[in-house]
């Protein structure tokens, strides 16, 4: 039986799932986390308490990101000047990113741009989560936010960014039998 | 049995090498190889990987994928020959032969693969390239009713090498020719290879239609009408045969690939572990190739990997403490081990413990990635690798030696390339 041979003090309590149900593609696949998302690469970026962490730039009366209890307010009522509002977060060209934006709209009809060198990309709605993988052309070292048009009053409610690992587990027999040639180890000792 | 800090078990192809432990992803390898590649997937079939996806490459023994699959790494090579599939095309001449296009499925699972006959005696096809020296010539072949073939260089009688490809037997080969192969990838086909030294630029890559498996430079067919099928030919600017690349209208590099940044400060514990690894070579090529935590420098480091000698392995603390293995043949599958501890540095293979050459007892300070090469960025590790593990704490002899051994019979065969009946 899996259930004798496998270690959960190795996998933690997901292998005593993965025991119970066998080796299944499925099962393998969520398991052993090679198809999750990996560590959230954003710092402060649910906006608990402020804004520290982010940088402001080309703002001024009418062209604003304040905290509120509700996040980032983020008001441009004008193309210009062309404010940006930033999190220093590390990207590698080529990989995948899964972006994650929560946004509530207070009053506004515009929307905003995420965007660094190499990615850029419109959020169409101005109030909801909107999603987007991300492969980036260049390694970066921040995303910045931005008007896209005019009448921009919104909240960034939270803002997530974590790298997409791999898609599908090819060998999830192999990478199961290795395992469950660990954990015989194990017993044997 | 202590937990493994870190595990690499090839399962997934990607933008990385996707480590098990830690389930963060903290521990994958940032993978990189401009343009696409080729590997052996799951059935047997050699199948493209795109540019910048890492390769999941399956073992064939006897022409039938065996066990379970391992991550390659290739250096760069090009492939000089212009319609590498495709010998209708001008660039190929063809003498007393003719050409039947997509005539039968090719190891690429198409019906791409070209019915090569001979119309008269002295049959070969022929192509004018750029020359590398060393340089690695190889074809896909299957025996349809004409047994023997010839790879050979229009330079001189130096470079050739004769195939029985009926019955997968090696023949003569020329003064500056070895490494002399036929791989067989099943459904009839083989993968025939040979490389040539010094062979001089401006001459031609030839395939010829021998006389017999003696047939020396040249020593072409005496009757004709017969046949044998043709894919994929490659004659690459390397010192060992390669995995297949495809070209068209040009010459085809694939780039070197490198799987670093494994691993943080976190992950590593400097007073005290272990790094496993089972892996084999892809050739003795006479370079060292590395595997190393470090702190981005060489100069701390806990390290193994192939020497620039044949069929040594280098297990290594900051040089201080280290052994120089003999291993039986690093092309085949072993099983390393290396741990550092203050007063117990050790070195296991295959389960065997190992004195070590050297025990000056040096810790390394810093550790904070893990790389396929030598810590600082050079030496970079060519090969075929099963699993990698680190754990952050010593265990006890038992366990080196149970870590690094064959769990079953059949995996110590397959690790030799041997077929179990």
């Amino acid at each position: 039986m899996a259930n004798e041979i496998y270690d959960s003090t190795w996998w933690g309590n997901t292998i005593d799932t993965a025991s119970s149900i066998g080796t299944s593609t499925e099962m393998i696949q969520g398991q052993f986390n090679l198809t999750k998302l990996g560590d959230e690469l954003v710092t402060n970026g649910n906006f608990a308490e402020d804004l520290s962490g982010w940088t402001i730039a080309s703002n001024d009366d009418t062209h604003s990101v304040t905290w509120s209890i509700d996040g980032a307010n983020f008001v441009s009522d004008t193309t210009s000047p062309i404010m940006t509002f930033g999190s220093p977060i590390s990207l590698i060209a080529d990989k995948k990113y899964k972006f994650i934006i929560k946004l509530k709209n207070n009053g506004g009809t515009g929307t905003i741009k995420a965007q660094a060198s190499g990615l850029n990309f419109i959020l169409d709605i101005n109030d909801g989560i909107y999603e987007e993988i991300v492969t980036p052309t260049q390694n970066q070292s921040s995303v910045s936010f931005y008007r896209n048009g005019s009448n921009i009053d919104l909240y960034i409610q939270s803002f997530s960014v974590k790298e997409v690992r791999a898609t599908t587990v090819e060998a999830s027999k192999c990478l199961a039998d290795t395992i469950h040639r660990i954990g015989l180890q194990d017993i044997q000792n | 049995m202590a937990k493994p800090k870190l595990a690499l078990i090839p399962a997934a192809q990607g933008t990385s090498l996707y480590s098990v432990l830690p389930s963060s992803g903290v521990g994958d390898f940032n993978f990189t190889r401009s343009g696409s590649a080729t590997r052996i997937n799951s059935q047997g079939l050699i199948e493209t990987v795109a540019s910048g996806v890492s390769r999941l490459n399956y073992p064939m023994i006897d022409g039938v994928v065996k066990g379970c699959p391992y991550h390659i790494l290739e250096p760069q090579s090009t492939n000089a020959i212009n319609y590498s599939e495709d010998f209708t095309q001008t660039t190929w001449s063809k003498v007393n032969l003719s050409v039947t296009s997509n005539n039968s499925i090719s190891p690429d699972g198409s019906l791409n693969a070209s019915l090569i006959t001979s119309t008269a005696n002295g049959s070969y096809l022929s192509d004018s390239l750029t020359s590398y020296d060393p340089s690695t010539f190889s074809l896909f072949v299957k025996y349809v009713d004409h047994q023997f073939i010839q790879l050979y260089s229009g330079a001189s009688g130096n470079f050739y090498a004769t195939f029985d490809i009926k019955n997968s037997v090696v023949g003569a080969n020329g003064a500056a020719t070895d490494n002399v192969k036929i791989d067989n990838y099943g459904n009839g086909w083989f993968r025939i290879s040979c490389v040539f030294s010094g062979v001089a630029a401006g001459s031609t890559a030839r395939i010829g239609f021998a006389q017999s498996l003696n047939s020396t430079w040249g020593g072409l067919n005496t009757s004709f009408g017969t046949s044998f099928l043709s894919f994929g030919s490659q004659f690459e600017s390397n010192s060992y045969l390669t995995s297949y690349i495809k070209t068209t209208s040009a010459a085809v590099t694939r780039s070197a690939e490198t799987a670093n940044g494994s691993g943080d400060a976190a992950t590593f514990n400097d007073s005290e572990g272990v790094l496993m690894l089972e892996a084999s070579a892809l050739a003795n090529d006479g370079t060292s190739r590395q595997i190393a935590i470090s702190d981005g420098n060489t100069s701390q480091r806990v390290y193994f990997g192939f020497r620039s000698n044949s069929n040594e392995f280098l297990l290594s603390s900051r040089d201080s403490s280290y052994i120089v293995a003999t291993i039986g043949d690093v092309t085949n599958f072993n099983k390393y081990a290396f741990q550092y501890k203050s007063g117990n540095f050790k070195a296991f293979i295959n389960g065997f413990n190992y004195t070590l050459d050297a025990d000056g007892g040096l810790l390394p300070t810093g550790l904070n990635t893990l790389n396929f090469n030598n810590g600082a960025g050079g030496d970079s590790f060519y090969g075929k690798t099963k699993q990698l593990q680190y754990f952050d704490t010593a265990l006890t002899d038992s366990e080196l030696e149970q870590l690094t051994s064959w769990v079953s019979f059949s995996d110590m065969a397959e690790a030799q390339l041997y077929s179990v009946e």
